[in-house]
């Protein structure tokens, strides 16, 4: 099933959910899966639908809600709209005033000079044409380097000018800024380098289209102009040259411009004969009254068709293959974002209240009495699961001494037989299985059983396998070499880092974390999980607001539109 | 190695109070100290200055930013020991990724002293294992400070255990609650990192306290002053015809409460700015006693006499009367009639003069007035609640850390509660026949007395002043 998503409808997104990171995450979950239960599962029935369609329906619900709460609300979407609605006006118009403009005045006659037919050529089409190569050069160049648009002219000048600005800002104003407006600074250009990392293309193609119906309008403007001008008064052409250019030659170099229209337009109009080429030679010392009018007026059939064919047709071309452009992009676009996830993961897991009786200690159920918590879907047995699969990453780790834990036979019991929902293969979100890095010191006080439940819990993702980081005497490339062994032979589709948030983000850590990116790669998932101050026998205990809005601010600051932080325990 | 101004650069891991503790420790709010991490990007340097030459020499730096890293390089280095830290900083000056720690590290290459600062209220880190490897691995003469800025004392013997195996000299100094005496201590405890600052140290200990007992002197000398406008306070208007008297009178105590008011929050700004705080304030709540029973009498005045003046009147206009009887009698009354016209006179003016006068005009102007005045106050009451007052605000103004910066917490009792937070109830009789003798001074007009009086409060205010800096003076609760 496909989904009509727009860019407004992305940016309706982006928003609500951004909207959805203050929340509560308890009342997220309970509003979310109603919203499945009530109005997306009877619509989508048991088709097993992709992220985009359930997500697609949630942003329509989402929209309704809000206009039932608070009247007709402003969404981004609709902004968006408005705003390109009036700019792709004013660019027809500023095309065409242009467009029109230059070729009026350009073919400005008194009857003394005829307009120059290579002048006229230079400005209106080769000008243009060397445009359209160079545009086709970077084309090609994208094209054999498999970079996207990304790679576009524009964006690397925009991160050009945007890296420019923060080493300025870093030298100067970031100086005299106090610790967290600077982290909040960071986390913007962050936050916005990672919406362009994401959404480039996305954003990138209305700008493209936008240039094309610019060009479309200078060229029509350009016409209508020429064909006023021809209608409503005396305009004389003629061609001149200081070196000895024989007319022939000239009309050879005419017959070959004219090609892509000779063969269907008729020869006197498609292009003028070698005798009006002849006649129409200026010689400024002779003047143009020996000169015939017939002659003169020969050539503006020919400059129309030039424009239109090297000018005209190919912006319209252009223009479509812009459209065709956006539209791919959004059939490609990824909804496999943590906030999407965490959405999906919202939607498909079913809320579980526990009451009255409970019969062993909370520990063991994960659930408090009278308190309403949300576990994972669908039951399977340990099995099942990506990461308990025999000849896994942790056995074959813990044969090559790896320091491995993974969630023994005799921790079985203690490890919740609960897995995220199976979606229909290749359509719904997948959610896999997580390779948790635990600090040294929080290692040996971090049951297996205790961090798959909150992981679990947190990100509806599984344990792969849990690998002790940090240790006193070992360096960072020896730790990323663990892990990327691991990595490489498991069935982890993510990384999650357990962190201390008491802990201040140095920038090594940092730099560990981009590290592990480029280890998890793009699609991968990379998580860091954050816990608070060690409490009473435990170390999963919750993060103060400080704490998590710097540890939000610096991450947003790495620009990683993938990155997601969670926290282990709600507060 | 060593420079001519011994510089102690402070250190520690990002957060943990570095900048609060140096604020605390050069009575400076202006450096910038914040519950984020990152604060300080640059090193700033606070001279101590005796006599205009810089003694010694603190410097804050940024926090470590790559701990692993810098000690990894500095495991692997192979030349010269003494030029490991220069080859450091040279080697990754260029990369924005170190800039804090080449920053950090700096004052180390340069011959500092180094002030390892921690936050004792978390657990001990692996990073902060590295950190103290790297520090030992420089060679410096260091100590350790644990700054707690928590009330959690849980990891406290978990640092203590870390610290002895690479510090010699280890202190407990919160950065945000440290007094005076603290402070003093701290500066005592930087002697142990080397001994050839023991004199240096001794000198900037010694121009410490001077600084301080002059400090106290001139807050003996505030509060001695308001003490003086306060209870030296006379006011006094007119009433006119038909004018509430109530109101007047409601009028004249609201303007001597404001004055009160006045002038002590100008003194404390006085003390507030000599001991260095220009973002901290605490208001103590407004005075309750002055609302109740200020001293005020009513009196009035015929012909601009007062009626002590009109009834000596009375008596000279009597007896010149009976004067005038005697004289007609030829003396043979023997001034009989005179004492006896004066005696009536004084009576009559006594007892019937204001009915008598009431309403007296003369050319339509009224000749009897009757005036309302507030003050000099006589209840000693009002001298011991402002002096707690005083001492009360004088407390808190030293023992409000530099490095302190929640100052939403600041809540002072108001004073007026003796028996809790008086300072006064433990004086012993000397110390309350001063106070006495002191607002007798003030209700008499003899400059001489009042000069007296005033310096022997002051000199019993210096000693109580030191005694409250040295925490050793007890408030009645």
């Amino acid at each position: 099933m496909k989904t009509p998503w727009r860019i407004p409808d992305i940016l309706d997104l982006e928003y609500l959910l951004a909207r959805d990171e203050d929340t509560d995450p308890v009342v997220l979950a309970r509003r979310d899966r109603g919203l499945y239960l009530e109005f997306i599962r009877p619509q989508v029935g048991d088709s097993r639908p992709g992220p985009g369609v359930l997500l697609y329906h949630w942003l329509r619900q989402r929209r309704r809600m809000l206009s039932a709460e608070g009247g007709d609300p402003v969404l981004p979407g609709r902004l968006w709209r408005e705003i390109h609605g009036i700019l792709r006006i004013l660019v027809i118009l500023a095309g065409l005033v242009t467009g029109g403009g230059l070729a009026y005045s350009f073919l400005a006659y008194s009857g003394t000079r005829p307009v120059n037919v290579a002048l006229y050529l230079w400005i209106f089409v080769v000008s243009q044409q060397f445009l359209l190569l160079l545009l086709a050069t970077l084309a090609v160049y994208r094209l054999l380097s498999g970079r996207g648009l990304r790679s576009s002219l524009l964006c690397s000048l925009l991160v050009r000018l945007v890296s420019g600005l923060l080493v300025k800002l870093r030298g100067g104003l970031l100086r005299k800024m106090d610790a967290g407006e600077r982290l909040r600074l960071l986390a913007v250009l962050g936050r916005g380098s990672a919406r362009l990392r994401s959404h480039g293309s996305l954003l990138l193609w209305p700008m493209f289209i936008l240039v094309q119906l610019f060009a479309v309008s200078f060229n029509g403007g350009v016409l209508a102009a020429t064909l006023v001008k021809v209608v409503t008064a005396d305009v004389a052409f003629g061609w001149q040259s200081t070196l000895q250019v024989s007319a022939a030659a000239v009309a050879r170099l005419v017959r070959l411009i004219a090609l892509p229209w000779s063969w269907f337009v008729p020869p006197g109009i498609s292009y003028p004969s070698l005798a009006r080429i002849e006649g129409s030679r200026m010689v400024l010392k002779d003047g143009i009254y020996h000169l015939a009018t017939v002659d003169l007026a020969s050539w503006w059939p020919f400059l129309c068709l030039a424009v239109l064919f090297y000018g005209l047709l190919p912006r319209l071309g252009l223009f479509l293959a812009g459209h065709i452009g956006l539209r791919r992009a959004l059939a490609r676009f990824s909804f496999d974002g943590p906030a999407c996830s965490r959405l999906l993961h919202r939607m498909l897991t079913p809320g579980l209240k526990t009451g009255g009786s409970v019969a062993g200690p909370a520990g063991e159920t994960g659930a408090v009495a009278g308190e309403e918590v949300v576990v994972t879907g669908e039951r399977s047995t340990p099995e099942d699961a990506p990461g308990a699969e025999p000849g896994d990453a942790g056995s074959r780790a813990a044969a090559s001494g790896e320091t491995v834990c993974r969630p023994g036979p005799g921790e079985d019991d203690r490890i919740p037989e609960r897995r995220p929902p199976v979606p229909g293969p290749g359509e719904a979100p997948r959610p896999v299985a997580l390779l948790a890095l635990v600090p040294d010191e929080l290692h040996d006080h971090c049951p297996a059983s205790t961090l798959a439940e909150q992981v679990m819990a947190r990100t509806g993702a599984g344990l792969a396998g849990v690998v002790r980081i940090g240790e006193e005497d070992e360096v960072e490339d020896e730790t990323l070499a663990r892990v990327r062994d691991l990595y490489g032979q498991g069935e982890a589709g993510g990384i999650l880092v357990l962190q201390e948030a008491w802990q201040p983000p140095i920038r090594e850590f940092l730099d560990f974390l981009t590290r592990l990116r480029g280890l998890a790669g793009t699609e991968g998932r990379l998580v860091v999980a954050l816990v608070g101050r060690p409490g009473a026998g435990t170390i999963f205990t919750p993060v103060t607001e400080l704490n998590s809005r710097v540890w939000h601010q610096s991450l947003a600051a790495l620009g990683d539109p993938g990155l997601e932080i969670i926290e282990m325990v709600a507060p | 190695m060593t420079r001519a101004v011994p510089e102690f650069a402070v250190i520690g891991h990002p957060n943990e109070g570095k900048s609060s503790v140096l604020s605390t420790l050069a009575e400076d709010d202006s450096v910038r100290v914040s519950p984020v991490p990152g604060e300080t990007t640059e090193c700033r340097s606070f001279p101590v200055v005796i006599d205009g030459r810089e003694v010694i020499r603190f410097i804050d730096t940024p926090g470590f930013q790559n701990p692993r890293r810098v000690l990894r390089w500095m495991q692997e280095y192979q030349g010269d020991d003494g030029a490991m830290l220069a080859r450091f900083i040279e080697a990754h000056r260029g990369d924005s990724a170190f800039h804090d720690d080449c920053e950090l590290l700096a004052p180390l290459r340069d011959g500092a002293w180094v002030i390892f600062v921690v936050d004792g209220s978390r657990p001990v880190r692996n990073v902060d294992r590295a950190e103290m490897e790297i520090l030992r691995l420089t060679g410096c003469p260091r100590m350790a400070i644990i700054n707690c800025k928590e009330d959690e004392t849980t990891w406290l013997g978990q640092w203590r255990t870390e610290f002895r195996k690479h510090f010699n000299a280890v202190r407990i100094f919160n950065s945000c609650r440290a007094t005076y005496v603290e402070r003093i201590e701290l500066l005592e405890s930087l002697k142990a990192i080397d001994q050839e600052l023991q004199e240096v140290l001794e000198r900037v200990i010694s121009a410490f306290r001077h600084d301080w007992a002059a400090r106290n002197v001139r807050t003996a000398a505030i509060i001695t002053a308001l003490l003086t406008d306060v209870l030296s306070y006379r006011r006094s208007v007119t009433l006119r015809e038909g004018e509430d008297e109530e109101g007047v009178r409601r009028r004249l105590h609201d303007e001597y409460v404001r004055y009160v008011e006045h002038m002590e929050q100008r003194a404390q700004r006085r003390i507030r700015s000599l001991f260095r705080h220009n973002i901290f304030d605490c208001r103590l709540p407004p005075h309750s006693i002055l609302h109740e029973n200020l001293a005020s009498a009513r009196t009035w005045q015929f012909l601009g006499l007062s009626a002590r003046q009109l009834v000596l009147a009375g008596a000279v206009g009597g007896a010149v009367i009976g004067a005038g009887v005697d004289v007609a009698a030829a003396g043979i009354t023997f001034g009989v009639f005179c004492t006896l016209g004066g005696v009536l006179g004084a009576a009559g003016t006594a007892l019937h003069g204001r009915e008598l006068l009431s309403g007296a005009r003369l050319l339509g102007m009224r000749l009897v007035r009757e005036r309302l005045q507030v003050g000099p106050v006589t209840n000693i009451q009002l001298l011991y609640i402002l002096l707690d007052r005083a001492l009360l605000f004088y407390r808190h103004i030293i023992n409000w850390a530099h490095g302190r910066r929640d100052y939403d917490h600041c809540q002072l009792p108001d004073g007026q509660d003796r028996a809790r937070h008086g300072f006064t109830t433990t004086w012993d009789r000397a110390a309350r026949k001063t106070c006495e003798r002191f607002l007798r001074a003030m209700q008499q007009e003899e400059p001489g007395e009042r000069q007296e009086a005033g310096a022997e409060l002051q000199r019993l205010l210096e000693g109580v002043l030191e005694e409250i800096s040295m925490d050793r003076a007890g408030t009645g609760g």
